[in-house]
């Protein structure tokens, strides 16, 4: 089982390394990369200032199995990569790092595109919206 | 019967914890919603169930078992 959950924000200096890692994979010929940022939304004059993820980490991990597997058959990749944050993620952070290669880069953005929706609408991972003077809701995916 | 109950997202604020074990009188999945609703704010929160890590459809009312850990788990918002 790969891992996937890293305790607070996904650094660019764990990006690099990701994309670094792949130089010795040299039957690859396109990788494509999407982010999650934390957005600093505003509702009622108020902005987030930072989300807590939470997830059910048995069944996440389940679940994110079951997508990896459904995108290497939907899809001609040679390799993916999802990391997903938990722990408190402040404004401007990256929460979600979704890494796809494959050998040509037509295959690429259809299966970033899925694998992102996939984990969003699949995957138990829940947000706590931090406002700045504390207070909070909690995120639904729109 | 004993079984472990797992709460999520806002449940957690509503239950006041993220897991208990407790001794449940329900035998299925239904008696089990009803009795949380009738004591617990929980009716405005929209949840699915998970018993052993499998979904529960929302329509499906499933047997409960001794030691079962079933999982309360409001809309997810990964990404």
């Amino acid at each position: 089982m790969k891992k996937v959950f890293i305790e607070g924000p996904i650094s660019s200096t764990f990006i690099g390394d990701a994309i670094a890692k792949h130089q010795s994979k040299t039957s690859i010929g396109a990788h494509n990369i999407f982010l999650g940022q934390v957005r600093a939304d505003e509702m009622e004059g108020k902005s987030v200032a930072a989300i807590e993820y939470t997830c059910y980490e048995e069944l996440a991990n389940e679940k994110l199995h079951e997508i990896r597997e459904e995108a290497f058959q939907k899809f001609d990749l040679i390799c993916m990569h999802i990391y997903h944050s938990l722990g408190t993620i402040k404004t401007g952070e990256v929460c979600f790092f979704v890494f796809v290669s494959a050998k040509r880069r037509k295959e690429v953005y259809s299966a970033t595109e899925w694998i992102v929706n996939q984990v969003k609408d699949r995957t138990p991972i829940f947000g706590k919206e931090i406002f700045e003077d504390q207070s909070h809701q909690w995120k639904v995916n729109s | 019967m004993e079984v472990t109950l797992k709460y999520f997202g806002q449940l957690v604020d509503v239950m006041g914890s993220h897991e208990e074990i407790r001794s449940i009188k329900a035998q299925n999945t239904q008696e089990l919603l009803e009795h949380l609703q009738a004591q617990y704010a929980i009716s405005h929160i929209p949840f699915q169930l998970a018993i052993n890590q499998k979904l529960v459809d929302a329509e499906e009312n499933v047997k409960l078992n001794e030691g079962d850990v079933v999982a309360l788990l409001p809309p997810y918002a990964g990404g």
